[in-house]
């Protein structure tokens, strides 16, 4: 097991909370909105490359500065400002959910500057026949029948209580408001399907199985609108593969990067 | 002006009155006399004396049939002699142009020879799911178009208007407002600090809303808002606190409660329901707030009583004789220094002739008492 530090990271004066772990080329994971955390699945992955885990503007941690913030374009810049930070060159890049739809227009922008891309169940597509679920308008159990393959299971119900622990509160209140700054009740970007060809790097779309939060369809057109993607769809999991079957997950992505 | 015809078992099988509450319970054929029956009695109100009538700006929901306040506002501008128009107020942030807002209270104010009171409001969490205004937004749009409302009336256009969320070259609003320097602004509230604040700032009309809390929640809100007038530099007027409360008065205390009690339950278990997520959407209110509501309000809104006893004691509604709504009302007025009072006597779905006859008693019978402590009554359904 790797363990991760947990350090402040200075972007044009802004405080980001950031995770690290593992040697190796670089690896930026774009968390999803609901588990800001270090991840089992981030340990593997740890195991052969270096894995940062900036936590997002407004996100606890994070939220120094987030009144700047307005537009999906604002946090592409944010990251590529982090990386010149870090000095990261052409980091192979991941994202999941919220995550995945700042990657995809990160890539669809900049795809030179990056390795390659992994999407996990990624936000950002607008598909008017395969509408997202409007998460911000569920309650704890509605929010797990959402995202996850098996609700109630102890995961499920740790990454997401049927009222925030009290410790939890201020975090949880944090991260609901950066997601709907960015995603109120729409979390896409209208034009991202049609830039799609602009990503020129090898991708690989994962997508869970019993996904209700983000139609598969959406996995689809991410595969279909990324010439070199390939796509694999996660038995066992809903909407946070990463989490709900993170050893598969852990196993395609680094078969996915060695090749890469 | 609440819908009277929701199932028995409406809170059962729905989670909320608000946004997604199905619209098919509303029938229009029953809308038709309901509407010209809620304005029928803010007209009485008028003609018994009250010192104003309120309406005010919800949207998609049973609770209310008011989406558009000014339409209501502009059937009452010629049916009303003396009674200001209160509006309590329009949903500023939902409106890309604010410049409506400011057009149409001065059209009203201007037919009505000043008779306009302006509430502004930020409006509940379930506004921004109706309208889809990014809630994280609510705060700042609220604030601008405030500004950007206050300038049209005060400053000689035309001039432009560059801000963050709003920006118009041209702002040159016909007609000006009648009441100079502009009609004087009410802000009703739930208890947010920061609205407290910013509303002793300006020095204007806080109203404490009826649905808050119990008394003593709403009472600490009144005794907050005298603080920041002090913290701005002056001590508060009785005028600028409003107390919002439902009233019914009979003859007796028990055919008060016998005739209110059913009604109240209606609304209170009904029309109040939402859900937290609707109710406190993300970034509509400041993080310290929402903690404290998390834990204050939720629990504690009159949806959530179930006892007669506990509603009156806490003081959620006024009921009873003349003479037991006339002490309440004092004793409250005592220790809270509000000198409006903003009474409620429509409820849920309690039919006309309660109301009216809840109305003329208190007309006759309590407010000529309240002159004297130099209280004004509004009332609004």
């Amino acid at each position: 097991m790797t363990s991760c530090k947990e350090e402040i990271v200075k972007v044009r004066g802004r405080n980001v909370k950031l995770l690290r772990g593992g040697e190796g080329m670089p690896l930026i994971f774009l968390h999803d909105p609901f588990c800001p955390n270090w991840l089992p699945l981030h340990d593997r992955l740890a195991s052969e490359y270096e894995v940062f885990v900036p936590i997002h503007p407004g996100f606890a941690g994070s939220e120094n500065g987030f009144e700047q913030f307005e537009t999906m374009e604002d946090l592409v810049v944010h990251y590529l400002d982090l990386c010149e930070a870090l000095k990261l060159d052409r980091p192979a890049l991941a994202g999941a959910s919220f995550g995945g739809w700042i990657a995809a227009e990160w890539a669809i922008r900049y795809s030179e500057r990056l390795r390659c891309l992994v999407l996990i169940d990624a936000l950002g597509l607008r598909l008017p026949a395969a509408p997202v679920a409007d998460v911000l308008s569920l309650d704890g159990p509605g929010l797990r029948r959402t995202l996850f393959a098996e609700p109630n299971s102890p995961l499920a119900l740790e990454a997401i209580p049927d009222t925030p622990r009290v410790d939890a509160i201020v975090g949880t209140i944090l991260g609901r408001r950066a997601l709907a700054r960015f995603a109120w009740q729409f979390p896409d970007d209208p034009r991202l399907l049609r830039y799609l060809y602009r990503v020129r790097l090898p991708a690989l779309i994962l997508w869970g199985e019993c996904e209700e939060c983000v139609p598969s369809a959406h996995g689809r057109a991410f595969h279909d609108g990324i010439a070199d993607s390939e796509f694999a769809a996660i038995a066992g999991a809903g909407h946070l593969p990463h989490l709900e079957a993170s050893e598969e997950c852990a196993k395609l992505i680094l078969s996915f990067l060695r090749k890469s | 002006m609440p819908w009277a015809y929701l199932p028995e078992d409406f809170a059962q099988k729905h989670n909320s009155a608000w946004v997604t509450a199905p619209n098919s319970f509303y029938d229009p054929e029953l809308g038709h006399p309901l509407y010209n029956r809620y304005l029928d009695e803010l007209e009485l109100a008028d003609q018994l004396g009250f010192d104003g009538v309120c309406v005010n700006e919800h949207h998609q929901t049973a609770y209310g049939g008011m989406p558009s306040p000014n339409i209501m506002a502009a059937c009452l501008a010629r049916r009303t002699k003396q009674a200001k128009l209160v509006i309590l107020g329009n949903v500023l942030p939902l409106y890309d142009h604010p410049q409506r807002v400011a057009e149409e209270i001065a059209m009203l104010d201007v037919i009505t020879k000043g008779r306009v009171i302006s509430g502004m409001v930020v409006g509940t969490g379930m506004e921004y799911f109706s309208y889809r205004i990014n809630p994280t937004h609510a705060r700042e749009r609220f604030h601008e178009a405030h500004d950007l409302i206050i300038k049209a009336w005060t400053t000689e256009g035309p001039f432009s208007w560059d801000g963050t969320h709003y920006r118009f070259r041209y702002v040159n609003i016909w007609p000006r407002p009648y009441q100079r320097p502009h009609p004087p602004i009410w802000i009703p509230g739930s208890g947010s600090s920061e609205t407290m604040e910013w509303v002793a700032q300006q020095k204007y009309t806080y109203m404490v809303l009826p649905t808050l809390a119990s008394f003593e929640l709403r009472r600490q809100a009144a005794e907050y808002f005298s603080q920041c007038c002090a913290k701005a530099g002056y001590s508060v007027r009785h005028a600028q606190i409003g107390w919002g409360i439902g009233i019914y008065v009979s003859e007796t205390d028990e055919a008060a409660r016998r005739e209110y009690e059913p009604h109240y339950w209606y609304y209170a278990r009904n029309l109040l329901k939402t859900t937290p997520q609707q109710a406190l959407p993300p970034g509509h209110t400041s993080i310290a707030s929402v903690t404290g509501m998390m834990k204050r309000r939720l629990e504690s809104r009159p949806s959530n009583l179930s006892t007669w006893k506990e509603v009156d004691e806490a003081g959620y509604v006024i009921v009873g004789s003349p003479e037991t709504v006339r002490q309440r009302l004092e004793d409250y007025a005592g220790r809270v220094g509000f000198g409006l009072l903003i009474a409620n006597f429509s409820v849920g779905n309690a039919p006309r002739e309660y109301t009216e006859k809840s109305m003329r008693l208190f007309a006759e019978k309590v407010m000529p008492k309240l002159r004297p402590i130099n209280m004004d009554v509004a009332t609004m359904m």
